[in-house]
């Protein structure tokens, strides 16, 4: 963690001239406090005072999510697929890692999103490995974790539905803990269906079955 | 399209013996196998729980290997 502390005509003044001599380029990956908001003297008259900030940086912050994009261009690379990173967000926890490719997203995702959720796991892995830290990174591309999410919250609503007209229960595919967890949630506030996980591993499946009471 | 390579990659990445990996290819008409080996210590860094780790390294050849329309295997020797 770094700290500095610099004086502009505005904090804002301050805290472009604090980034550029950290040499951040992204707001998000800096605290600024407040020390003095400082006078600009009014017309000329007056004392005129700078105002004055601290900015907060955490330097290492930075090494997981560089090399987390230096991992993952490496790995497309050798698997002979275009795509770069659009996006790069850090977090205190978390690095969100959007990418882009123009022919290859579709490759890149795989069928059901496995071969995203191959390369989010072997990037965590590799990085987890390098820097000793335990950020989780998050890896998209063109919407498909968003889209997949509306996806199966629909999903889980229709066969909701059919498990209340038909009064059977009906087992859903075997799913990620991340997508198990979305079809409980968007379930829970129906009183007339419930919903259970079974089985182990990567075969753990979601249950959707009617309220006993209805 | 060198599955060697980004086998090596992923693995020198994820064990704590990054010199003693070994891979070779054996490259037939349909499909290419690829033969992986490391020390005794980082076989379950390759493998993973519930083989999690080696299915994922398997689902990231497949992928690449997908135009070629070829199969690739990979192989954890012990």
């Amino acid at each position: 963690m770094k700290v500095i502390e610099i004086e502009g005509k505005t904090p804002d003044e301050a805290t472009k001239k604090g980034m550029a001599e950290l040499g951040i380029d992204d707001p998000e990956k800096i605290n600024v406090e407040i020390i003095d908001q400082g006078k600009s003297g009014i017309f000329g008259f007056g004392v005129s005072k700078p105002a004055k900030i601290r900015i907060y940086y955490n330097d290492q912050v930075e090494d997981v999510g560089n090399k987390a994009k230096e991992v993952l261009l490496a790995i497309l690379e050798r698997m002979n697929l275009e795509g770069g990173v659009k996006d790069l967000k850090e977090g205190e926890n978390k690095v969100y890692i959007e990418l882009e490719s123009e022919k290859s997203s579709g490759l890149i995702i795989g069928r059901k999103g496995k071969t995203l959720e191959s390369l989010q796991f072997i990037v965590n892995l590799i990085v987890n490995h390098a820097t000793g830290t335990e950020k989780k990174i998050i890896l998209d591309i063109e919407s498909y974790r968003a889209n997949r999410e509306k996806a199966l919250r629909k999903m889980s609503r229709e066969i909701a539905h059919k498990v209340i007209k038909s009064g059977r229960p009906w087992t859903l595919e075997p799913m990620n803990p991340f997508e198990r967890r979305l079809i409980h949630m968007s379930l829970q506030n129906d009183k007339r269906v419930t919903t259970k996980s079974e089985g182990q591993g990567i075969y753990r499946k979601v249950t959707i079955s009617p309220s006993s009471g209805s | 399209m060198d599955y060697k390579e980004l086998v090596a990659y992923m693995v020198k990445s994820l064990v704590d013996h990054p010199d003693e990996v070994e891979i070779r290819e054996i490259e037939g008409e349909k499909s290419t196998i690829l033969e992986l080996k490391v020390t005794k210590e980082d076989i379950g860094k390759v493998i993973g729980k519930h083989g999690r780790i080696a299915r994922a390294i398997r689902t990231i050849i497949n992928a690449s290997a997908t135009k070629s329309g070829k199969r690739v295997v990979l192989e954890i020797l012990d």
